[in-house]
């Protein structure tokens, strides 16, 4: 179909999902100190943030497959 | 991490920070945030393009509407580009903080550093060479620049050439000195000891009858500027002030405690050996190493303005008068409770503060006089290089107190909360303490003049001569 959003949404759900990989390697850098501590959980955040959008964005393809 | 680090040219060097192994690891970590990042920003784009086929107008023939409508997915969007954006933003800092632990020289850097400083030691040494040296000498210049020397001059301060030049021509002058010498590895603090060694001249500390009270400091700035007031009027310090004044503030805290605060100024005689204790002899014997006159006459302020060894002391200084403060933490330690040292426009000296003082150096890319060391900031856990460009056009006043007082207030505002700058704010505050905190404020002058150390201007008496110098001054150097 010439405006299917299910491509979209698929590419969509790729990025959400690499972006989350991306952060949690992000996150597993060997630091230590104060400063670290503060690093770790603005990561953690934005894991949690993007495993979020991976879900969200994941209840949109299922809805869109659905309609299909 | 906080907003911590950067803006109007300002930065902070050293403090406690990530090893040379996780500063790879960290480099890589922010390549693959910026990989998150990018991979976010497309997910928003999809997203949008999916908000836009299901708004779209559909035909009468197509199958049922999605199950979702168009603002789900501009929501979606919204959320994915504001992650990007704070990913992003994680990616700015984290690249901060790798940029200001790798300015430390490395082994490498040392190590050629050194070996030019040798050679030229040993080209100074013999004169044969001296000629056929001499047309290379530009080239070195545009080398150690590393561009052109067409371009402007003055940047060349910005970019610390003068710094990596004191080393080798220190070395060549050395070398060139009458008689043979072994190449050393600081031939910079070799000349200067051969310059200005030997025992100090005696030199008398004279209390001020009538000291201004100067302000009750509330944060470096503050401190900076009553340095500059310790000046004389000719150096653009307070009227009535005399040469080689130290102030010395006792600070009482709402509640009864007291912190002290000691001020120095810089450099105000140009000759070697004269009546003025802030003057060249000092400066070379700072930087040789060597026992000076404003270091013991530091600690006999101390001693003179009744400090006790149980109550914090910081000690602030301005050009020579940085180097002093952390001389005089050197031989204070064990006799005084010194925390903190702050520096404005001053050269590392080879007599470090003691592990434990908290040490911040405020240093203009543009200031010719902290380059006069010839080597690379030192920086630790407890030494913290706070820098500051103001473009090559500023050259001129680079040095000026001035221009210091604004670089601390712009640390402040820029750089609060900056792990690199923790540890010593945490000491200023001890200090300083609480706002209600008053100060009462002793000056005393250092002066080599003959009178003022044969007799005390104040009884009109002759002085016995002692031999007790500030706890751990070597010889010489007694201010009575």
């Amino acid at each position: 179909m010439f405006d299917d959003p299910v491509p979209l949404l698929l590419s969509a759900l790729d990025g959400a999902g690499r972006a989350r990989r991306a952060l949690m390697a992000a996150g597993a850098v060997p630091w230590a100190g104060a400063v670290a501590v503060r690093y770790r959980a603005e990561i953690d955040g934005a894991v949690l943030e993007a495993a979020a959008l991976d879900r969200a964005v994941g209840e949109l393809v299922a809805l869109a497959g659905c309609r299909a | 991490m906080s907003e911590a680090w950067g803006g109007d040219g300002v930065r902070a060097v050293g403090g406690p920070g990530p090893t040379a192994v996780e500063l790879r690891d960290l480099d890589a970590a922010a390549a693959t945030l910026g990989a998150a990042g990018r991979a976010l920003r497309g997910c928003a784009a999809d997203l949008r393009a999916v908000a836009r086929v299901v708004d779209a107008p559909r035909l009468v023939l197509e199958p049922a509407p999605y199950p979702f409508d168009a603002a789900r997915a501009e929501a979606l969007a919204r959320t994915a580009g504001s992650a990007a954006a704070r990913a992003d933003d994680l990616v700015r800092r984290l690249r901060r903080v790798v940029e200001l632990y790798v300015e430390a020289e490395s082994w490498v850097a040392r190590a050629v550093r050194e070996v030019v400083g040798v050679q030229a030691q040993v080209a100074g040494e013999l004169p044969v060479v001296w000629a056929a040296g001499a047309p290379l000498v530009p080239i070195v210049v545009a080398a150690a620049a590393g561009r052109a020397v067409a371009g402007d001059p003055r940047a060349l301060v910005g970019e610390q050439v003068p710094s990596r030049l004191v080393g080798p021509t220190a070395g060549f002058l050395r070398g060139a000195l009458p008689g043979a010498r072994a190449p050393v590895r600081d031939p910079l603090g070799a000349l200067a000891g051969e310059v200005a060694g030997g025992d100090p001249l005696p030199t008398a500390l004279v209390p001020r009858a009538d000291p201004p009270g100067l302000p009750a400091p509330r944060s470096a700035a503050d401190v900076l500027r009553n340095v500059s007031a310790s000046y004389p009027e000719a150096h653009g310090g307070a009227p009535g002030t005399a040469p080689s004044t130290i102030s010395v503030q006792r600070l009482t805290h709402p509640d009864g405690s007291h912190g002290w605060v000691v001020e120095i100024p810089g450099t105000q005689s140009a000759a070697f050996g004269g009546d003025v204790a802030t003057d060249m002899t000092t400066n070379a014997r700072l930087v040789a190493g060597l026992p000076d006159d404003m270091s013991s006459g530091v600690l006999h302020a101390l001693r003179d303005a009744g400090v006790p060894p149980d109550e914090p002391v910081l000690l602030a200084g301005h050009s020579q008068g940085g180097m002093v403060a952390v001389a005089a933490a050197s031989l204070a330690a064990g006799a005084y409770d010194v925390r903190a040292v702050l520096t404005a426009g001053s050269p590392d000296v080879p007599r470090g503060a003691p592990a434990g003082v908290q040490v911040r150096h405020y240093r203009i890319d543009e200031d010719l006089v902290p380059q006069t060391d010839g080597r690379p900031n030192v920086v630790g856990r407890d030494v913290v290089v706070v820098r500051r460009s103001i473009g090559a056009a500023q050259l001129p006043h680079a040095h000026a107190l001035d221009q210091y007082v604004r670089t601390a207030e712009l640390a402040d505002s820029r750089l609060a909360g900056s792990p690199a700058l923790r540890g010593f704010d945490a000491e200023l505050a001890r200090v300083l303490g609480p706002p209600g905190t008053t100060a009462q404020t002793q000056q005393f002058s250092v002066t080599r003049a003959p009178d003022a150390v044969a007799t005390d201007p104040a009884t009109g008496r002759r002085r016995v001569p002692r031999a007790d110098p500030a706890p751990g001054v070597r010889s010489g150097g007694s201010p009575g």
